[in-house]
């Protein structure tokens, strides 16, 4: 029983990195309908940065902080010089585009002398230490990746309902041509959300170092994000949260008692066979159709 | 030659009844209009004859056949070709190609032949060429074949959509609002077009239209529909005249 | 069509091509011709991915896992002796039916969530070759020896360039055959236009599953082929860098034309070869790096995204109409709008 507790709990900790990158891909598929296949590469991206900052000097707080300020800079900066001039292309070279994005982003990580072709550790301040919750000894990093993941959730949950530019941004999300009409200023819009987007993205990246360590191939971790945005519906931030969850319970449990192996895989399985019996997710609505 | 006859239909999309209880039916080799205001359900009802949409309760019989649990492609294989409101063609092709595509319920081979670009497969493939060219240059679009879709007005755009439904040689033509979208002198050109789409093939046609201009030059029979029911049926002439008619269209 | 002046120069610019590529063992070192097999064989494949990315307009982002399956079934074929005339059929045809599988229930999604189901079985697909040590080898691979066709083995460089070089100008004339047959035409309407291209009586359904199929078909086609290239099949050729790979083949090629097919695999061979000769020129941290070739490779897509999406082929086009004085034609134009495409709401 506290060996299933155990492993839930690993589990929903790993999940809410997914989550958290999921957050970002289905916040800028919402507002701009853009697939970002760059997602996993700018949370590699921003682990890099936490990594440099917290090497200069910088506390653990501050190089998160800074990560996440940096990411949503280099994030408006993509959309404002990439994205825009290529709005309204067919799906698939957007697609494409985002996967070359992707793959420049681990290129030039890759070139960067200190940081390639090696692990690097990013400790955080409760490296090692455990608590003991309810009779279950737990790792604290967990408990801080919950946490934090909570608060940033609370945060954009704040924002998006208290603020007036989150409610501008849901705006242009659920319809972009009537909060245009309603004086909504779309291009910038799309590069908020593309700034939010990556600094969800740093924070996942930062939070993730403890579990699998920074590198320069993080982000194909990150592309577990997709099947946990998919399985939350795509269109739902509170899905997008439930699907990472959901994706990262079910990688913990199979990764004790499944064979070697199918750890790896238990994401795409479990992605492919929701797909199968609904194909537009456990929480999303069904495609509508224009005749 | 194929009768097609809708009987009881309602369709309703959450509480909107888009038809109720709509019957009419279509000789064969006559045009029939459905008119009414906006919102009186007459798409709604060419997209359950042409099975992308499924009905509630009622049904819809060509000829013999029953078409309310048919796939549109079946549907389309019995000689039952559509337009759409908005011209639904193929972006990244010719206009040769377009209309080459309307014949492909004519299609005789299977992928293999076509893969190895048998005799047999390029004499049908000339032969369907020749067809084509027939069809373009019946709608005075022979200068246009090569060009892309992208490249043509919207005007033009509706007749190449003409042009590929004529391809089909339907038994049976569903007309979205062909004048949709086009000037006053267009949609004169476009009852013209109609007329000579219907001197080259026998097709009975279900039209949806607006223009009652051209709905009187074109249509044997009117169908006059508000909020999903049928109001009147009879000649263009009776249905222009009819009060309940006029009441929808022009009563608050 | 016969006769004609321009019939005459396009029969003589073929001849002259196939002259070309008859010649070029006579004048090509060993090395650049077995990169001209590898732009062959990717070409088979790109044919393959053409027609379900480029004209039926399904993405696929795990295309790299059916090249390792036409692969794996080669090399473990060859192993248990079978004849290369058996076993590359099987191949393909194991491919094809791979295809199939991943197809049908592909048939229900649509854009993304088709990108996605494509993701995942790519990666399963990868998992399999790696765990499933005692057919695939594992991660350590296995051998796979030189061609023997009818009893003669093709230990020759110049030999295995004949037979790819063969088998890719086969299956493009397949391509272009059923491209310019209703196949074809059904396929670009499930692409362009699927609410139409059904109440014109093509079955959505069973033309998808055709063009997975063939597409995979083509691919473990270039997968058995591969392994015999490169002498050797291991899990990590086959993983979802690869499909990136692919896809980006054919973009940079030119999305929907035949002719990007080939100018795509020979732009993807060629990348590493000119990124080695730059090497000289390049300032020695650069050059050195590991991550100079995905950086490249990844530009590259990028500036073809935003500036030339018509790909290579669509430069090839504006070169030519510029040198003959004539203007310039777009195949494929599409109208740019503020608007997120394919959603209204």
């Amino acid at each position: 029983m506290t060996e299933l507790a155990q492993l839930v709990l690993s589990g929903i900790a790993t999940g809410c990195v997914y989550a958290l990158i999921a957050l970002g891909f289905v916040l800028v598929y919402k507002a701009t309908g853009t697939v970002n296949f760059a997602q996993g590469e700018l949370m590699m991206l921003g682990a890099f940065c936490a990594l440099a900052l917290a090497q200069a000097g910088l506390s653990y707080w501050s190089a998160l902080a800074g990560a996440i300020a940096l990411m949503a800079l280099a994030g408006a900066a993509i959309e404002r010089v990439v994205l825009r001039a290529v709005l309204g292309r067919p799906q698939f070279a957007i697609v494409m585009l985002t996967l070359g994005i992707g793959l420049m982003a681990r290129g030039l990580a890759a070139m960067v002398p200190a940081w390639a072709a090696q692990t690097h550790t990013l400790a955080s301040p409760f490296a090692g230490e455990r608590l003991r919750l309810a009779g279950l000894v737990v790792p604290a990093e967990q408990v801080l990746i919950i946490a934090t993941t909570a608060a940033l959730c609370a945060l954009l949950y704040l924002f998006f309902h208290r603020t007036r530019l989150g409610l501008a941004l849901r705006a242009a999300s659920q319809n972009q041509l009537g909060a245009c009409y309603a004086g909504v200023p779309l291009a910038r819009m799309h590069s908020l959300v593309w700034a939010l987007s990556a600094g969800l993205a740093a924070a996942a990246g930062v939070l993730l170092a403890p579990i699998t360590f920074v590198h320069v191939n993080m982000g194909l971790i990150g592309l577990k994000a997709f099947p946990a945005a998919v399985i939350g519906g795509f269109g739902s931030l509170p899905g997008a949260l439930a699907g990472g969850l959901v994706i990262g319970v079910v990688e913990s449990l199979a990764g004790f008692y499944l064979p070697e192996g199918a750890k790896d895989v238990a994401a795409y399985v479990a992605v492919l066979l929701v797909l199968m019996v609904r194909p537009s997710g456990l929480f999303g609505e069904p495609a509508t159709r224009a005749a | 030659m194929s009768r097609l006859c809708v009987e009881h239909l309602s369709v309703a999309f959450g509480g909107v009844h888009a038809a109720q209880d709509v019957c009419f039916a279509v000789e064969p080799g006559e045009l029939v209009s459905l008119i009414g205001p906006n919102g009186a359900g007459k798409t709604t009802i060419l997209d359950v004859v042409s099975g992308l949409r499924r009905p509630d309760t009622g049904r819809v019989r060509f000829g013999e056949r029953e078409l309310t649990r048919l796939a549109p492609h079946r549907i389309a294989a019995l000689g039952i070709a559509r337009t759409f409101q908005n011209p639904a063609l193929f972006e990244g092709a010719s206009v040769l190609e377009n209309v080459l595509t309307g014949g492909h319920r004519h299609r005789r081979h299977g992928f293999a032949a076509e893969l190895l670009g048998l005799p047999a497969v390029r004499l049908a493939e000339r032969r369907a060429r020749e067809r084509a060219r027939v069809a373009l240059a019946r709608f005075g679009l022979e200068t246009h074949a090569q060009l892309m879709i992208a490249q043509l007005p919207y005007g033009v755009r509706k007749l190449v959509e003409l042009a590929r439904a004529a391809a089909c040689e339907p038994r049976l033509l569903l007309l979205d609002e062909p004048s949709s979208g086009l000037s006053a002198q267009e949609t004169a050109q476009m009852a013209q077009w109609i007329r000579t789409l219907r001197e080259a093939s026998a097709a009975a046609v279900l039209m949806v239209e607006h223009d009652m201009e051209l709905v009187a030059r074109v249509s044997q029979r009117v169908v006059a529909l508000d909020a999903g029911r049928v109001i009147a049926q009879g000649t263009p002439e009776r249905i222009r005249s009819d009060p309940v008619v006029i009441e929808a269209y022009l009563g608050a | 069509m016969t006769g004609g002046p321009r019939a005459c120069v396009r029969w003589l610019r073929r001849a002259a091509l196939a002259l070309a590529l008859a010649g070029a063992p006579l004048v090509l070192p060993e090395y650049y011709l077995a990169q001209l097999s590898f732009i062959c064989i990717y070409a088979i494949a790109g044919a393959g991915l053409m027609l379900l990315a480029g004209y039926t307009g399904q993405i696929s982002l795990g295309h790299a896992a059916f090249l390792g399956t036409g692969a794996y079934v080669e090399a473990i074929a060859q192993t248990h002796g079978l004849p290369f005339a058996v076993s590359l059929p099987a191949a393909a045809l194991v491919a094809a039916a791979t295809g199939i599988v991943v197809g049908l229930p592909a048939l229900r999604l649509e854009g993304i969530y088709l990108a996605i189901a494509t993701l995942a079985f790519g990666f399963i697909g990868e998992e399999l070759f790696t765990r499933w040590t005692a057919v695939t080898g594992g991660a350590a691979g296995m051998p796979v020896a030189p061609v023997e066709l009818f009893g003669h083995r093709l230990d020759d460089e110049w030999e295995f360039y004949f037979l790819s070089l063969v088998l890719a100008a086969l299956v493009l004339k397949a391509v272009s055959n059923l491209l310019r047959a209703p196949t074809g035409r059904a396929f670009v309407a499930i692409r362009d236009a699927p609410f139409a291209a059904r109440s014109l009586g093509i079955d959505c359904a069973r033309y998808k599953t055709l063009s997975f199929a063939l597409s995979a078909g083509a691919a473990g086609l270039a997968g058995a082929l591969y392994a015999h290239g490169i002498g050797f099949v291991s899990p990590e050729a086959f993983g979802i860098l690869a499909s990136i790979e692919l896809l980006a083949m054919i973009l940079i090629g030119g999305l929907g034309t035949l002719p990007g097919i080939v100018l795509g695999a020979g732009f993807i061979v060629a990348l590493p070869q000119a990124l080695v000769a730059a090497r000289d020129v390049l300032p020695e941290a650069i050059a050195r790096q590991a991550g100079l070739q995905p950086a490249a490779f990844g530009l590259a897509v990028v500036l073809v995204v935003m500036f030339e999406p018509q790909g290579l082929y669509g430069s090839w086009l504006r070169i030519r109409s510029r040198l003959a004085g004539g203007p310039v034609r777009r195949p494929r134009a599409r109208q740019r709008s503020y608007m997120k495409s394919g959603r209204t709401r």
